[in-house]
Protein backbone atom coordinates (compact mmCIF):
# COMPACT_ATOMS: atom_id res chain seq x y z
CA UNK A 1 0.00 0.00 0.00
CA UNK A 2 1.35 3.37 -1.01
CA UNK A 3 2.20 5.58 1.90
CA UNK A 4 -0.67 7.92 2.64
CA UNK A 5 1.36 11.12 2.69
CA UNK A 6 2.89 10.60 -0.76
CA UNK A 7 -0.50 9.62 -2.15
CA UNK A 8 -2.03 12.83 -0.82
CA UNK A 9 0.72 15.01 -2.28
CA UNK A 10 0.34 13.24 -5.67
CA UNK A 11 -3.41 13.80 -5.50
CA UNK A 12 -2.82 17.49 -4.89
CA UNK A 13 -0.38 17.81 -7.83
CA UNK A 14 -2.37 18.45 -11.04
CA UNK A 15 -0.04 16.45 -13.30
CA UNK A 16 -0.22 13.35 -11.07
CA UNK A 17 -3.78 13.71 -9.84
CA UNK A 18 -5.49 11.28 -12.20
CA UNK A 19 -3.02 8.43 -11.76
CA UNK A 20 -2.97 8.92 -7.99
CA UNK A 21 -6.75 8.97 -7.92
CA UNK A 22 -6.89 5.65 -9.75
CA UNK A 23 -4.60 4.20 -7.08
CA UNK A 24 -6.78 5.67 -4.36
CA UNK A 25 -9.92 4.13 -5.86
CA UNK A 26 -8.22 0.73 -6.14
CA UNK A 27 -7.09 0.86 -2.53
CA UNK A 28 -10.34 1.95 -0.98
CA UNK A 29 -13.15 0.85 -3.32
CA UNK A 30 -13.97 -2.36 -1.48
CA UNK A 31 -13.70 -1.02 2.04
CA UNK A 32 -15.83 2.03 1.24
CA UNK A 33 -18.29 -0.12 -0.73
CA UNK A 34 -18.96 -2.41 2.24
CA UNK A 35 -19.18 0.52 4.62
CA UNK A 36 -21.82 2.20 2.42
CA UNK A 37 -23.64 -1.06 1.69
CA UNK A 38 -24.36 -1.63 5.38
CA UNK A 39 -26.00 1.77 5.57
CA UNK A 40 -27.97 1.88 2.31
CA UNK A 41 -28.49 -1.94 2.02
CA UNK A 42 -29.29 -2.15 -1.71
CA UNK A 43 -26.43 -2.89 -4.15
CA UNK A 44 -27.48 -0.42 -6.86
CA UNK A 45 -27.96 2.36 -4.32
CA UNK A 46 -24.54 1.55 -2.88
CA UNK A 47 -23.00 1.78 -6.34
CA UNK A 48 -24.48 5.28 -6.78
CA UNK A 49 -23.37 6.47 -3.36
CA UNK A 50 -19.88 5.01 -3.81
CA UNK A 51 -19.43 6.87 -7.09
CA UNK A 52 -20.71 10.12 -5.59
CA UNK A 53 -18.34 9.63 -2.66
CA UNK A 54 -15.32 9.27 -4.95
CA UNK A 55 -16.42 12.26 -7.06
CA UNK A 56 -16.63 14.33 -3.89
CA UNK A 57 -13.23 13.08 -2.76
CA UNK A 58 -11.72 13.98 -6.15
CA UNK A 59 -13.23 17.47 -6.03
CA UNK A 60 -12.33 18.21 -2.44
CA UNK A 61 -8.89 16.63 -2.23
CA UNK A 62 -7.21 20.03 -2.70
CA UNK A 63 -8.88 21.21 0.49
CA UNK A 64 -7.77 18.13 2.44
CA UNK A 65 -5.57 19.12 5.36
CA UNK A 66 -3.05 16.74 6.82
CA UNK A 67 -4.59 17.31 10.28
CA UNK A 68 -6.79 14.25 9.82
CA UNK A 69 -5.99 10.93 8.19
CA UNK A 70 -6.98 10.48 4.54
CA UNK A 71 -8.64 7.20 5.47
CA UNK A 72 -10.88 8.68 8.18
CA UNK A 73 -11.63 11.73 6.00
CA UNK A 74 -12.83 9.46 3.18
CA UNK A 75 -14.93 7.41 5.57
CA UNK A 76 -16.50 10.61 6.85
CA UNK A 77 -17.46 11.64 3.31
CA UNK A 78 -18.84 8.16 2.57
CA UNK A 79 -20.87 8.19 5.80
CA UNK A 80 -22.30 11.65 5.08
CA UNK A 81 -23.14 10.71 1.50
CA UNK A 82 -24.89 7.53 2.66
CA UNK A 83 -26.93 9.30 5.32
CA UNK A 84 -27.89 12.09 2.92
CA UNK A 85 -28.97 9.43 0.42
CA UNK A 86 -31.10 7.55 2.97
CA UNK A 87 -32.70 10.76 4.20
CA UNK A 88 -33.58 11.86 0.66
CA UNK A 89 -35.00 8.44 -0.11
CA UNK A 90 -37.08 8.53 3.08
CA UNK A 91 -38.31 12.03 2.30
CA UNK A 92 -39.40 10.98 -1.17
CA UNK A 93 -41.35 8.09 0.35
CA UNK A 94 -42.62 10.45 3.08
CA UNK A 95 -41.49 8.23 5.94
CA UNK A 96 -38.66 8.46 8.50
CA UNK A 97 -35.12 7.27 7.74
CA UNK A 98 -35.52 4.49 10.33
CA UNK A 99 -38.73 3.32 8.64
CA UNK A 100 -37.13 3.25 5.20
CA UNK A 101 -34.26 1.17 6.58
CA UNK A 102 -36.68 -1.35 8.06
CA UNK A 103 -38.53 -1.46 4.77
CA UNK A 104 -35.32 -2.17 2.87
CA UNK A 105 -34.35 -4.90 5.32
CA UNK A 106 -37.75 -6.53 4.90
CA UNK A 107 -36.99 -6.81 1.18
CA UNK A 108 -33.66 -8.55 1.83
CA UNK A 109 -35.14 -12.04 1.74
CA UNK A 110 -35.94 -11.67 -1.93
CA UNK A 111 -32.80 -9.66 -2.79
CA UNK A 112 -30.61 -11.53 -5.27
CA UNK A 113 -27.56 -9.87 -3.76
CA UNK A 114 -28.22 -11.15 -0.25
CA UNK A 115 -26.98 -14.61 0.56
CA UNK A 116 -27.19 -14.41 4.33
CA UNK A 117 -28.52 -17.22 6.46
CA UNK A 118 -31.36 -16.87 8.92
CA UNK A 119 -29.14 -15.62 11.75
CA UNK A 120 -27.52 -12.99 9.52
CA UNK A 121 -30.92 -11.79 8.34
CA UNK A 122 -32.14 -11.60 11.92
CA UNK A 123 -29.07 -9.58 12.87
CA UNK A 124 -29.72 -7.12 10.03
CA UNK A 125 -33.33 -6.79 11.18
CA UNK A 126 -32.15 -6.12 14.72
CA UNK A 127 -29.67 -3.47 13.52
CA UNK A 128 -32.44 -1.73 11.55
CA UNK A 129 -34.36 -1.13 14.77
CA UNK A 130 -31.55 1.03 16.20
CA UNK A 131 -31.33 4.81 15.84
CA UNK A 132 -29.09 5.88 12.93
CA UNK A 133 -26.07 6.82 15.05
CA UNK A 134 -26.11 3.51 16.94
CA UNK A 135 -26.41 1.63 13.63
CA UNK A 136 -23.29 3.35 12.38
CA UNK A 137 -21.31 2.69 15.53
CA UNK A 138 -22.40 -0.94 15.70
CA UNK A 139 -21.64 -1.69 12.02
CA UNK A 140 -18.27 -0.03 12.11
CA UNK A 141 -17.21 -1.61 15.38
CA UNK A 142 -18.69 -5.09 14.99
CA UNK A 143 -18.22 -5.82 11.28
CA UNK A 144 -15.39 -3.51 10.31
CA UNK A 145 -13.29 -3.69 13.48
CA UNK A 146 -12.50 0.01 13.61
CA UNK A 147 -10.90 1.23 16.80
CA UNK A 148 -12.84 3.70 18.95
CA UNK A 149 -10.19 6.32 18.16
CA UNK A 150 -10.80 5.93 14.40
CA UNK A 151 -14.55 6.01 14.94
CA UNK A 152 -14.16 9.13 17.03
CA UNK A 153 -12.41 10.88 14.14
CA UNK A 154 -14.86 9.64 11.49
CA UNK A 155 -18.07 10.33 13.42
CA UNK A 156 -16.73 13.34 15.31
CA UNK A 157 -17.92 11.97 18.64
CA UNK A 158 -16.02 11.37 21.87
CA UNK A 159 -14.61 7.90 22.56
CA UNK A 160 -16.74 7.71 25.75
CA UNK A 161 -19.90 8.51 23.81
CA UNK A 162 -19.06 5.89 21.20
CA UNK A 163 -18.40 3.21 23.81
CA UNK A 164 -21.75 3.82 25.41
CA UNK A 165 -23.49 3.89 22.00
CA UNK A 166 -21.94 0.53 21.11
CA UNK A 167 -22.81 -0.95 24.47
CA UNK A 168 -26.44 0.19 24.17
CA UNK A 169 -26.60 -1.09 20.58
CA UNK A 170 -25.35 -4.53 21.64
CA UNK A 171 -27.89 -4.68 24.46
CA UNK A 172 -30.78 -3.72 22.17
CA UNK A 173 -29.74 -6.23 19.51
CA UNK A 174 -29.45 -8.95 22.13
CA UNK A 175 -32.91 -8.13 23.47
CA UNK A 176 -34.38 -8.07 19.95
CA UNK A 177 -32.93 -11.45 19.04
CA UNK A 178 -34.08 -13.03 22.31
CA UNK A 179 -37.60 -11.72 21.79
CA UNK A 180 -37.92 -13.05 18.26
CA UNK B 1 -7.39 1.47 50.39
CA UNK B 2 -9.65 2.51 47.48
CA UNK B 3 -10.65 -1.06 46.59
CA UNK B 4 -11.67 -1.95 50.11
CA UNK B 5 -13.54 1.28 50.52
CA UNK B 6 -15.51 0.47 47.34
CA UNK B 7 -16.08 -3.10 48.55
CA UNK B 8 -17.49 -2.09 51.91
CA UNK B 9 -19.87 0.39 50.36
CA UNK B 10 -22.16 -2.21 48.84
CA UNK B 11 -20.35 -5.45 49.41
CA UNK B 12 -20.57 -6.70 45.81
CA UNK B 13 -17.58 -7.71 43.74
CA UNK B 14 -17.13 -8.75 40.12
CA UNK B 15 -14.53 -11.17 38.73
CA UNK B 16 -11.41 -9.51 37.40
CA UNK B 17 -11.77 -8.27 33.79
CA UNK B 18 -15.55 -8.80 33.87
CA UNK B 19 -16.45 -5.47 32.29
CA UNK B 20 -13.82 -5.82 29.53
CA UNK B 21 -15.62 -8.73 27.96
CA UNK B 22 -19.32 -8.06 28.53
CA UNK B 23 -20.04 -7.59 24.82
CA UNK B 24 -18.13 -10.71 23.79
CA UNK B 25 -20.00 -12.87 26.25
CA UNK B 26 -23.35 -11.48 25.18
CA UNK B 27 -22.59 -12.42 21.59
CA UNK B 28 -21.28 -15.83 22.58
CA UNK B 29 -24.52 -16.49 24.38
CA UNK B 30 -26.43 -15.65 21.25
CA UNK B 31 -24.16 -17.51 18.85
CA UNK B 32 -23.25 -14.19 17.31
CA UNK B 33 -19.68 -15.18 16.91
CA UNK B 34 -17.24 -14.96 14.02
CA UNK B 35 -19.79 -16.56 11.71
CA UNK B 36 -21.87 -13.43 11.92
CA UNK B 37 -18.99 -11.11 11.17
CA UNK B 38 -20.14 -11.68 7.61
CA UNK B 39 -23.16 -9.61 6.70
CA UNK B 40 -24.53 -11.90 3.99
CA UNK B 41 -24.50 -9.09 1.40
CA UNK B 42 -23.15 -10.07 -2.02
CA UNK B 43 -21.98 -8.06 -5.05
CA UNK B 44 -22.56 -8.99 -8.70
CA UNK B 45 -19.63 -10.96 -10.11
CA UNK B 46 -16.82 -8.77 -11.42
CA UNK B 47 -18.34 -5.62 -9.94
CA UNK B 48 -15.07 -4.36 -8.45
CA UNK B 49 -12.99 -5.00 -11.62
CA UNK B 50 -13.18 -1.95 -13.82
CA UNK B 51 -14.72 0.22 -11.12
CA UNK B 52 -11.75 2.60 -11.40
CA UNK B 53 -12.52 3.29 -15.09
CA UNK B 54 -16.20 3.82 -14.37
CA UNK B 55 -15.46 6.29 -11.56
CA UNK B 56 -12.74 8.16 -13.49
CA UNK B 57 -15.11 8.56 -16.39
CA UNK B 58 -17.75 10.00 -14.04
CA UNK B 59 -15.25 12.33 -12.42
CA UNK B 60 -14.22 13.70 -15.82
CA UNK B 61 -17.83 14.13 -16.93
CA UNK B 62 -18.86 15.87 -13.73
CA UNK B 63 -18.77 19.67 -13.99
CA UNK B 64 -15.61 21.18 -12.57
CA UNK B 65 -15.96 22.73 -9.19
CA UNK B 66 -15.15 26.41 -9.03
CA UNK B 67 -13.21 27.74 -6.13
CA UNK B 68 -15.45 28.60 -3.22
CA UNK B 69 -14.82 31.88 -1.51
CA UNK B 70 -16.82 32.26 1.65
CA UNK B 71 -18.95 35.35 1.24
CA UNK B 72 -20.55 34.89 4.63
CA UNK B 73 -17.46 36.18 6.37
CA UNK B 74 -17.40 39.46 4.53
CA UNK B 75 -19.37 42.10 6.37
CA UNK B 76 -19.32 44.23 3.23
CA UNK B 77 -21.51 41.57 1.61
CA UNK B 78 -24.23 41.96 4.22
CA UNK B 79 -24.12 45.76 4.14
CA UNK B 80 -24.32 45.78 0.36
CA UNK B 81 -27.05 43.17 0.35
CA UNK B 82 -29.19 45.05 2.89
CA UNK B 83 -28.76 48.39 1.10
CA UNK B 84 -29.64 46.76 -2.22
CA UNK B 85 -32.68 45.06 -0.69
CA UNK B 86 -33.93 48.32 0.87
CA UNK B 87 -33.40 50.17 -2.40
CA UNK B 88 -35.36 47.50 -4.26
CA UNK B 89 -38.26 47.76 -1.81
CA UNK B 90 -38.35 51.57 -2.07
CA UNK B 91 -38.31 51.40 -5.86
CA UNK B 92 -41.17 48.89 -5.81
CA UNK B 93 -43.24 50.97 -3.37
CA UNK B 94 -42.87 54.39 -4.95
CA UNK B 95 -42.33 53.77 -8.59
CA UNK B 96 -45.20 51.45 -9.38
CA UNK B 97 -46.05 51.34 -13.07
CA UNK B 98 -48.94 53.62 -14.03
CA UNK B 99 -51.05 50.61 -14.98
CA UNK B 100 -51.40 49.82 -11.27
CA UNK B 101 -52.78 46.37 -10.68
CA UNK B 102 -50.83 44.50 -13.30
CA UNK B 103 -50.68 40.80 -12.75
CA UNK B 104 -47.31 39.25 -12.08
CA UNK B 105 -46.07 37.54 -15.17
CA UNK B 106 -44.18 34.88 -13.30
CA UNK B 107 -45.39 31.36 -13.11
CA UNK B 108 -45.35 30.83 -9.41
CA UNK B 109 -44.37 27.30 -8.51
CA UNK B 110 -46.37 25.49 -5.89
CA UNK B 111 -44.75 24.40 -2.63
CA UNK B 112 -44.92 20.78 -3.74
CA UNK B 113 -43.03 21.61 -6.94
CA UNK B 114 -40.33 23.41 -5.01
CA UNK B 115 -39.99 20.46 -2.66
CA UNK B 116 -39.80 17.99 -5.54
CA UNK B 117 -37.18 20.16 -7.24
CA UNK B 118 -35.05 20.34 -4.10
CA UNK B 119 -35.37 16.60 -3.64
CA UNK B 120 -34.24 15.73 -7.11
CA UNK B 121 -31.92 18.53 -8.07
CA UNK B 122 -28.44 17.05 -8.21
CA UNK B 123 -26.92 20.44 -7.49
CA UNK B 124 -28.87 20.80 -4.24
CA UNK B 125 -26.72 21.66 -1.27
CA UNK B 126 -26.52 18.97 1.36
CA UNK B 127 -25.16 19.25 4.87
CA UNK B 128 -21.72 18.10 3.74
CA UNK B 129 -21.46 20.84 1.11
CA UNK B 130 -22.58 23.35 3.68
CA UNK B 131 -19.96 22.15 6.13
CA UNK B 132 -17.31 22.56 3.43
CA UNK B 133 -18.24 26.20 2.85
CA UNK B 134 -18.90 27.37 6.38
CA UNK B 135 -16.07 27.89 8.85
CA UNK B 136 -16.29 27.28 12.59
CA UNK B 137 -16.76 31.01 13.04
CA UNK B 138 -19.78 31.00 10.73
CA UNK B 139 -21.36 28.18 12.69
CA UNK B 140 -20.84 30.07 15.93
CA UNK B 141 -22.56 33.12 14.46
CA UNK B 142 -25.45 30.98 13.25
CA UNK B 143 -25.74 29.32 16.63
CA UNK B 144 -25.80 32.57 18.58
CA UNK B 145 -28.31 34.05 16.18
CA UNK B 146 -30.62 31.14 16.82
CA UNK B 147 -30.46 31.05 20.59
CA UNK B 148 -33.74 30.71 22.38
CA UNK B 149 -35.62 33.70 23.64
CA UNK B 150 -35.28 34.38 27.32
CA UNK B 151 -38.33 33.88 29.49
CA UNK B 152 -39.02 37.57 29.96
CA UNK B 153 -39.21 38.37 26.24
CA UNK B 154 -41.35 35.31 25.72
CA UNK B 155 -43.80 36.38 28.41
CA UNK B 156 -43.91 39.90 27.01
CA UNK B 157 -44.64 38.53 23.56
CA UNK B 158 -47.45 36.32 24.82
CA UNK B 159 -49.02 39.20 26.79
CA UNK B 160 -48.86 41.52 23.80
CA UNK B 161 -49.99 39.15 21.12
CA UNK B 162 -52.24 36.46 22.47
CA UNK B 163 -55.82 37.31 23.41
CA UNK B 164 -56.99 33.92 24.57
CA UNK B 165 -57.60 34.39 28.33
CA UNK B 166 -57.36 30.65 29.07
CA UNK B 167 -53.61 30.82 28.69
CA UNK B 168 -53.33 32.87 31.90
CA UNK B 169 -55.09 30.24 33.97
CA UNK B 170 -51.96 28.08 33.93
Amino acid sequence: MIEEQSLVSALQTPSQKEAAFRTLVSQYKERLYWHIRKIVIDHDDTDDVLQNTFIKIFRSIDNFKAESKLYTWMYRIATNESITFINKKAKRAQISSEEIKEEMISRLESDVHFEGNEAQLKLQKAIATLPQKQQLVFNMKYFEDHTYEELSEILETSVGGLKSSYHIAVKKITAYIKEE
Amino acid sequence: MEDNKEKYQHGFKVPEGYFDSVEDRLFDALDLEELLKETGFEVPEGYFDGLEDKILEKVQDAPQETKVISIFRQKVFWYTASVAASAAIIVMLFFKPAGGEEEMDLNEPTLAEIEAYLDQDPTAIDSYDLAQVLTDEDWEVLETENTYLDEESLEEYILDNIDDPTIFIE
